[in-house]
């Protein structure tokens, strides 16, 4: 194919722009910012059009955007050329969306449209899509190197080189479909895809069941623990009956010991009564015998209790009074006796001696005696009356010894006498005394006594035995009271009846209260215990999945993850069978690349480098020229690595091609030493390609002197 | 003695193959109301045999126990003979010990035992433990003078879980052996002993299928007489559909509801056949729901001329060759799934099986 003219109507900073264009080889010439990377995007925008916006690919990755001039909203031009003897004119305008494109191919002759699909352009004539037209013919200003995509046309090309299969067969992107498939089974870092998080499912399941078994464990234990506890509580339920059993007999029997205390107390009670009752009639009886002794004093019942007083005072008055009468009688005596001396001295004179007081003395003596002896001793003083009498008498006869002398005296003493008596007896204390002692007699008769004595200790006796008998009275009342209050005592209580001893010998009723009560809350707890697990079992662990529903889709995750096993499987398989063909196809097209591209690199070098080795993603392996040290491409200058891939490219465009299209480079030897440019562009002269665009900004070298175009905006 | 004879009920355990846990609950709910229909259909019977299995020991609910006690209590003219499988062994923690049930029940423990009822005396042994790989009893020996059945769970002929010697049952007077353990309803006359499984009473999974029952059955002196009696709530199904070449769902889930499904039932689908249409199992039994239950299984087919696309050159006939071994390898199943998903990645298709 020849191109004979390009025509830009408006494309990036071109604008009106037109360029004749020659066979063979053309150097082009433009200084910076002339339009040379203008002209070739325009290039291959034409054979190959523009992509649809590229989403983030920014300004650079949106070519539209990128060659949109400045306030314009489409793009156009048209290429003249040649191919298979045929002029054909191609117009193309691009939009700002891939909607707004147009395309039209018309032979030059007669303007006669040509039915063309605008994507087949470029594969109908350069022979080859975009990407091999990129990686080959197209060597633009980013440099010769070029590595593999997803859908490698070079690749699938060469694989296919040997071969008159589909040339739209991309092993690259079927094992890239493969990969995919199965990456999304299981993920490149192993985690992730569907295997896994069906492995991941199942892990949980498995550890749901585990928990869920646990559970059914202890679901197990819990009917065990409720056996167990069942059996504990009818144990504990017959021991507290027993033990109920045993605190009624106890209480019964505490019961039965209060009443026998009560009858014992009522039997004490009684025989108490008694005994008071025996005791209170002694005293009675004592009572009865005081009583008769009391009559004895009866008689002092009547009299005051002074009668003593008084009687003394009778009786003291009785002596007075007795006194008085003796003298009297003295007097009365003396009174005679004087007239008897006086009788006497005159009969002394007459002899009277005066016998008769002698006897008189005699006789009161005897009296006395007697009187005192049957009577009282008071009598005996009348004795000193005799005494007197006898000294009267002894007197007397002094006297009347001397009454001769005192007759006269004598006489006169009588008459005093006889005056002094005469008086006395008219005072009458006879009779009072006589009164008196009448008085006391009775007295003594009423009290059965005689004398004050007696009637002192009578009276003393009386009163003691009154005393005797108050006491003994109150001491009767006393008891009496004590009685009837131990009568109201036994009264006030209901008597029991007589039981059957009883008998018992164990703990009391409270301890064994107290143990049924602790025993009673053990047992609560123990029926609270088996409530709360009965509950447990009733309800049969809710909330939980049950254990045959977890293993069902644990089952059937397995079930799942084996098929998905399977075809992972054989999608692996798949891959790796491809890629063995990948292999296979290699080993057979690669020699070639390499001896095409070392051909190449061997001339471009004059010889210095001999031997290269492309690998699958066109990284190449050169052997350094002064040892046998092989080493990437990447690691040779940037020049030398250039200059390799543009070996690798015309190796491969050889490899392919019988022959060369177009060739378009953008200032590809920029980087190479004069000799190796002039060695590279002779090579490009040499080689087969029908026409070779060079844009550069420098200068030609001398070999371009004819065929250079200067660009011009 | 008029029986009624089941095993293996497994209540409260995982049902195989549902892959939502609400028809599970249900399932697990149905499977308890057909165990109180057996209870029922036992109250005109003089014992309710039961031979191992009734629950799992390991998942069983205190809802179920509950509802066993209170089963059982019912039965006041029926005799509940129970003994304990592998997979409700009777340990010092079984709930058969803990469940305190009424006094008709009578479970078996780890001696022979024997009961009288209705004129037959019923032997029984459980398991002790979930292993047994040794026979229970070795032998088999009656008093004659009455019909003898022997209660037990095990595995006639087989070698693990109570193995049961057919020879020892031949030899033995054994009127009727009323076993547990293997799923499927079977009778067997060895020798005059009559040896029946019941079978499990309501299907757990696709592994379960079809009409499930209880034995009932009279032994007398005269012989045994038994019938099958069908008591599940539902039944489970696998269907086999051959899609080949239809292009639409609709005219796939047409071609599945032509099988004539029961709508109580639960159903497995298996798609078969070569389609260029990738079935989407999930919507397809999404779809299907007028059935209780119903799954869907791809195991379709893209078509594919592996021969013709050898012939051309290129990637694709590399990978037929890469896997074509595999094709009739072991696993070929895989292989053929690796081609498939190969072949349309080098269209540019997605897995779309996923």
């Amino acid at each position: 194919m020849i191109l004979k003219k390009i025509e830009i109507e408006q494309f990036g900073g071109l604008k009106n722009f037109a360029l004749e264009l020659t066979p063979g080889l053309q150097y082009l010439y433009g200084e910076n910012e002339a339009g040379k990377s203008t002209i070739c995007a325009f290039l291959s925008a034409m054979f190959y059009g523009l992509p649809g916006k590229v989403r983030g690919g920014g300004l650079r990755g949106d070519s539209r955007k990128l060659y949109m001039p400045w306030g314009e909203n489409y793009m156009a031009g048209s290429l003249e050329f040649e191919f298979e003897g045929e002029s054909y004119v191609l117009q193309r305008r691009f939009g700002q969306t891939a909607r707004g494109d147009r395309c039209t191919l018309l032979l030059a002759k007669d303007w006669q449209e040509v039915a063309i699909e605008p994507e087949e352009i470029g594969q109908r004539f350069l022979g080859l899509g975009e990407d091999a037209f990129q990686k080959t013919l197209f060597i633009s200003q980013s440099g010769a190197a070029f590595s593999k995509g997803k859908e490698d046309e070079l690749m699938s090309r060469l694989a296919n080189l040997e071969q008159s299969g589909d040339e739209d067969v991309f092993l690259q992107k079927a094992l890239d479909i493969l990969s995919k498939s199965s990456h999304e089974l299981i993920s490149k870092t192993g985690r992730g895809g569907a295997i896994m998080q069906l492995e991941t499912e199942i892990e949980e399941l498995k550890s749901e069941l585990l928990s869920a078994s646990q559970l059914h464990e202890s679901f197990g234990g819990a009917m065990g623990e409720k056996e167990q506890l069942s059996a504990e509580k009818e144990q504990a339920d017959a021991e507290l009956l027993s033990l109920e059993k045993q605190r009624n007999t106890a209480s019964l029997y505490e019961q039965y010991q209060k009443r026998e205390v009560e009858r014992n107390s009522r039997k004490e009670m009684l025989r108490r009564l008694e005994n008071e009752k025996q005791a209170l009639a002694e005293k009675e009886e004592t009572a009865q015998a005081l009583n008769e002794k009391k009559k004895d004093y009866a008689g002092f019942k009547e009299l005051s209790l002074d009668i003593l007083l008084m009687m003394a005072e009778k009786d003291a008055k009785c002596s007075v009074l007795q006194k008085r009468e003796e003298e009297r009688q003295k007097l009365e005596q003396e009174t005679e006796a004087l007239s008897l001396k006086v009788g006497e001295q005159s009969l002394l004179e007459k002899s009277g001696e005066g016998k008769g007081l002698m006897w008189s003395a005699i006789a009161i003596v005897v009296v006395s005696t007697l009187a005192g002896f049957l009577f009282s001793p008071v009598f005996y003083g009348l004795v000193l009356v005799a005494v007197v009498l006898f000294l009267l008498y002894f007197n007397k006869t002094k006297l009347i010894k001397s009454a001769n002398d005192t007759l006269k005296e004598l006489t006169m003493q009588l008459a005093e006498k006889q005056s002094r008596l005469s008086e006395m007896n008219g005072a009458g204390y006879s009779e009072e005394l006589c009164a008196l002692k009448k008085e006391m007699q009775q007295i003594y008769e009423k009290t059965g006594t005689k004398t004050l004595q007696e009637l002192s200790d009578r009276q003393r006796e009386a009163q003691e035995i009154e005393h005797q008998a108050e006491r003994l009275q109150d001491e009767m009342d006393r008891m009496r009271d004590g009685i009837h209050k131990l009568m109201d005592e036994i009264i006030s209580k209901e008597p029991l009846a007589d039981e059957p001893p009883m008998d018992y010998d164990g703990p009391s009723a409270d301890s064994l209260t107290l143990q049924l009560t602790q025993k009673q809350k053990a047992q609560m707890e123990r029926e609270r215990d088996l409530a709360q697990l009965q509950a447990k079992i009733e309800q049969g662990f809710m909330g939980e999945r049950s254990i045959s529903v977890i293993e069902t889709e644990l089952l059937d995750a397995m079930q799942k993850k084996e098929e998905l096993m399977a075809n992972f499987e054989a999608i692996n398989l798949a891959k790796n069978a491809l890629e063995s063909c990948h292999e296979t196809l290699k080993s057979t097209f690669a020699p070639l690349l390499n001896e095409k591209s070392g051909a190449i690199v061997s001339r471009l070098t004059k010889g210095r480098y001999l031997e290269i080795k492309v690998a699958d993603d066109y990284s190449m392996m050169i052997k350094t020229p002064k040892g046998n040290e092989i080493v990437e491409a990447d690691y040779v200058s940037a020049g030398t690595c250039d200059l390799l891939y543009f070996a690798l490219r015309l190796g491969v465009i050889e490899t392919l091609y019988d022959s060369i299209p177009l060739l378009v480079m953008d200032d590809t030897f920029i980087q190479m030493d004069e000799i190796r440019q002039e060695e590279a562009f002779s090579f490009l002269a040499d080689s087969p390609a029908e026409q070779i665009l060079y844009f550069s900004c420098h200068k030609p070298p001398e070999t371009f002197k004819n065929t250079v175009n200067n660009l011009s905006v | 003695m008029k029986f009624i004879h089941c095993a293996d009920l497994h209540l409260d355990t995982a049902f195989k193959g549902l892959n939502n846990s609400k028809s599970a609950s249900v399932r697990q709910a149905e499977l308890r109301r057909t165990f109180l229909s057996i209870v029922e259909l036992a109250k005109s019977a003089d014992a309710l045999l039961i031979a191992g299995d009734l629950f799992d020991q390991r998942t069983v609910e205190a809802e179920t126990i509950h509802m066993l006690r209170q089963a059982f209590a019912s039965l006041e003219n029926t005799k509940v003979l129970i003994v304990a499988g592998n997979h409700d062994p009777l340990t010092e923690k079984s709930f058969y010990k803990l469940a305190g049930f009424s006094d008709n029940v009578h479970i078996f423990g780890h001696e022979l035992g024997m009961v009288t009822v209705a004129d037959c005396d019923v032997y029984g042994i459980s398991f002790s433990h979930a292993v047994q790989d040794t026979p229970l009893l070795e032998s088999f020996s009656t008093s004659q003078s009455r019909p003898a059945v022997l209660l037990m769970h095990g595995d006639l002929g087989g070698t693990t879980y109570n193995p049961i010697q057919k020879d020892a049952v031949k030899n033995s007077t054994i009127s009727y052996l009323a076993l547990g353990h293997v799923h499927n309803y079977k009778e067997e006359k060895i020798g005059t002993t009559h040896c029946a499984y019941p079978g499990c009473p309501e299907g757990r999974g696709f592994d379960e299928l079809g009409d499930k029952g209880i034995i009932r059955g009279e032994v007398t002196e005269k012989g045994v007489i038994t019938e099958f009696v069908s008591v599940c709530s539902r039944r489970y199904h696998e269907v086999t559909v051959d899609v080949s070449g239809l292009l639409t769902h609709e005219m796939i889930l047409d071609a599945m509801r032509s099988e004539s499904l029961n709508t109580g039932d639960l159903y497995k689908i298996i798609l078969t056949g070569e389609t260029e249409l990738v079935p989407d199992p999930d919507v397809l039994s999404e779809a299907l729901n007028e059935c209780f239950f119903a799954k869907v299984y791809d195991e379709t087919r893209r078509p594919l001329n592996l021969d013709a696309l050898k012939k051309e050159a290129g990637v694709r006939s590399m990978l037929i060759e890469a896997l074509e071994a595999g094709l009739t390898g072991e696993q070929s199943e895989l292989y053929r799934k690796a081609l498939e998903y190969g072949l349309a990645a080098l269209d540019g298709k997605k897995v779309k099986s996923l």
